[in-house]
C-alpha cells in the first residue's frame, strides 16, 4: 500500500512536469521513475466470462544511471509491477524487471531479469492481443531471469542478442534460450528479423523459431507486417503467425489502429484468426493521458463460439 | 511525395495568398512531441481539456523560446518516454507562420545526439529555414516543482547568445564628453557635489530595470 501511496504521489508532483520522469540529475547521477498504469473496462470473447475491469501494465520502474565519463555509464532498473495483486491473482507486486549494465558509445551490455533480445520483434498495435503479440510471444519466450544482453546501435541499424542461462538447479532455473533480432531501415521502411532457439526445460527439446517484419510508414498511415514460423519441438505440429497493422492519425490526438492476425498450423482444425480495431485519444494539454477503445472478432477452425471481445480503458505512462 | 508534405505545400499555398494585412504576429506551430514551456522568459498555458493546442502567436521582432521533446523509444524491448533537457532559442521574425520539430529520434543515441547539437528545425510554414541561437538550460539536483521563469530570468542576464536582448533605457549617447570647463567650476561652486547627490537621489528612485540597464551603460563607458 506503501509503494501505491508514493507512486500517487509522484503522478501528482510530475502531472505538469516537462520532466515527468526526472526525479534527480546532478553531478553526472540520473534518477527516474517511470510510470505505466492502463485499467480497462472489458469483456472478453469468452462466452461463459462476464465482464469485468481489468489491469494492465500496472507498473512502476526505478532506473539510476552514473556517468563514468569518457561516454562511459554505468546503469540499473528495478521495475515493479502489481496488475496480478490488483486483480487478487497475489498479494505484493511482481518484479518484472531488474538488472544493472554498462552503455559504451553505441553499445550497451546489462545482465539480470529483462526482457530479451526476441521481444524486440513485431508490429502489431493491439490493446489486447487476442492471439499474442507475435511468434516469439506466443510460441516463444521473450524474457527470462537469467538474462544476459548485448545491444548495439547503429545510424541506420540496430543488433539485439541476448542468452537466457538454463541456471539447473538454482531457483531460478526454468527454459534457456538464445536470440538475435536485428534492425535496418531506409527512408520510410524498416525491416527485422528475428531468431530465437528456445527449450522450456532441462529435458525437453530444443525449438526454433524465426520471423521477419517490415514496417511503411505512407505519411498518411503506417503499415506493418510481421510473419514467423515456430517448429514446436518434436510435436510435428509447426505453427506460421501473421500479423497485418495499418495505424492512421484521424486528428492530430486521436490514433486509429486495424489489424488481423493469424495462426496457422500444421495440424488440421486448429487455425484461428483475430481481426482488431482501436481508437486512442491522446489529451491535449497532457499527451501522458490517453482513453482508448478496441474490439476484437475471433474465430477458429474448430468452430468455437466467440463472443466480440470489447474494452474501452484509460492509460497513464510517464 | 507524402501525403503530409502535400498538405504542407496547400497551406504554404493558402498562407501566401492570403493579404499581408492578415498576420499581425507571428504564429509558432509545434511538430509531435514538441512541449512550449515558455515565451519570452513567460510559462505557457498548455491548452484546456479537450483544446488541441499547437499554435501559439509570437509577437513581431526578438522572441524567445524554451521547449523540450518527448519521444516513446523502444529500450530493452519496452517502449519508454524519454524528455529531452530544456532549449533555448532565440530568433527574430516578422509575420511570419512558423513550424519547429525535432530530428528523427529512434534510440537513446540520437537523442543524446539531439541534447548536444541543438539540432532543432525552425522553419516557416513554406519551409525556409530560421536561423537562431540555442541553449541548453539545466538545472541541477532534484527535478520537481522547476521554476522556469526565474530559471529564464537568471539566464537572461547571462551573456549567453541566447539570451534575451537586455531591454536599455540608457544608450551610449546619452552621455556627453565632460567639459573640463564645467566639471572645474561645479568643483569650486559646489563644494556638497551636488551631481553626486542627484545621481543617488535618482539611482535611488529607479527600478530594477533601470538601475540594471544603468550599471550596464556606466560599465560600457570607456
Amino acid at each position: 500500500m506503501k509503494k501505491l501511496i508514493l507512486a500517487t504521489a509522484i503522478a501528482a508532483i510530475t502531472a505538469n512536469s516537462a520532466f515527468a520522469a526526472t526525479i534527480y540529475e546532478d553531478n553526472g547521477i540520473t534518477f527516474k521513475v517511470k510510470g505505466d498504469w492502463q485499467v480497462q473496462l472489458r469483456d472478453n470473447a469468452s462466452k461463459s466470462k462476464d465482464a469485468e475491469v481489468e489491469f494492465d501494465d500496472l507498473e512502476i520502474k526505478n532506473s539510476i544511471a552514473y556517468d563514468l565519463g569518457n561516454d562511459l555509464t554505468a546503469y540499473g532498473q528495478l521495475d515493479f509491477g502489481f496488475k496480478n495483486a490488483a486483480e487478487d491473482k497475489q498479494s505484493g507486486d511482481d518484479l518484472e524487471e531488474a538488472y544493472l549494465g554498462m552503455k559504451a558509445h553505441n553499445m550497451s551490455f546489462q545482465v539480470g531479469k529483462m526482457d530479451n533480445a526476441a521481444d524486440d520483434f513485431g508490429v502489431e498495435k493491439a490493446i489486447e492481443e487476442a492471439l499474442g503479440k507475435d511468434i516469439f510471444d506466443e510460441f516463444g519466450s521473450i524474457d527470462g531471469d537469467d538474462v544476459i544482453r548485448f545491444d548495439a546501435d547503429f545510424d541506420s541499424a540496430r543488433v539485439a542478442i541476448s542468452h537466457e542461462l538454463e541456471a539447473d538447479g538454482e531457483d531460478s532455473s526454468n527454459n534457456e534460450s538464445t536470440e538475435i533480432y536485428v534492425e535496418g531501415g531506409f527512408d520510410a521502411v524498416t525491416l527485422g528479423a528475428a531468431f530465437q532457439t528456445v527449450k522450456a526445460s532441462t529435458t525437453s527439446p530444443s525449438e526454433d523459431i524465426w520471423g521477419v517484419s517490415a514496417k511503411f510508414d505512407a505519411g498518411f498511415a503506417k503499415f506493418g507486417l510481421d510473419y514467423g514460423v515456430s517448429d514446436q519441438g518434436t510435436s510435428n505440429n509447426d505453427v506460421a503467425m501473421t500479423n497485418l497493422v495499418a495505424t492512421f492519425k484521424a486528428t492530430e490526438t486521436t490514433e486509429v489502429s486495424v489489424g488481423y492476425m493469424e495462426h496457422d498450423y500444421d495440424a488440421a482444425n486448429m487455425d484461428e484468426e483475430a481481426i482488431y480495431g482501436n481508437v486512442t485519444y491522446k489529451f491535449p494539454a497532457q499527451k501522458n493521458v490517453s482513453v482508448f477503445a478496441e474490439i476484437t472478432h475471433r474465430d477458429d477452425d474448430a468452430g468455437t463460439d466467440y463472443d466480440l471481445d470489447l474494452l474501452a480503458g484509460m492509460r497513464i505512462k510517464f | 511525395m507524402s501525403a503530409k508534405t502535400s498538405f504542407k505545400r496547400i497551406t504554404a499555398l493558402i498562407l501566401v495568398l492570403l493579404p499581408s494585412y492578415a498576420f499581425s504576429d507571428n504564429m509558432l506551430n509545434l511538430d509531435d512531441g514538441v512541449n512550449l514551456i515558455a515565451i519570452n522568459g513567460k510559462k505557457v498555458d498548455s491548452g484546456s481539456f479537450l483544446n488541441n493546442r499547437t499554435g501559439y502567436k509570437l509577437p513581431n521582432g526578438i522572441n524567445q523560446i524554451m521547449v523540450n521533446y518527448t519521444a516513446e523509444i523502444k529500450k530493452s524491448g519496452e517502449y519508454e518516454l524519454e524528455h529531452s533537457k530544456s532549449f533555448v532559442l532565440l530568433f527574430e521574425q516578422h509575420d511570419k507562420n512558423l513550424e519547429i520539430s525535432a530530428p528523427e529520434i529512434k534510440n537513446l543515441n540520437n537523442f543524446k545526439d539531439f541534447e548536444k547539437k541543438s539540432n532543432w528545425t525552425l522553419s516557416t510554414i513554406s519551409g525556409k529555414k530560421v536561423d537562431f541561437k540555442a541553449a541548453v538550460i539545466e538545472k541541477n539536483g532534484f527535478q520537481f516543482g522547476r521554476d522556469y521563469e526565474r530559471e529564464l530570468e537568471i539566464f537572461n542576464n547571462s551573456n549567453n547568445p541566447a539570451s534575451l536582448p537586455k531591454k536599455q533605457v540608457f544608450t551610449p549617447t546619452d552621455i556627453k564628453p565632460l567639459d573640463s570647463n564645467t566639471a572645474n567650476k561645479a568643483e569650486d561652486t559646489n563644494k556638497e557635489n551636488t551631481p553626486a547627490k542627484m545621481l543617488i537621489f535618482w539611482y535611488n528612485q529607479a527600478n530594477k530595470e533601470t538601475r540594471n540597464s544603468f550599471k550596464e551603460l556606466i560599465k560600457n563607458i570607456n
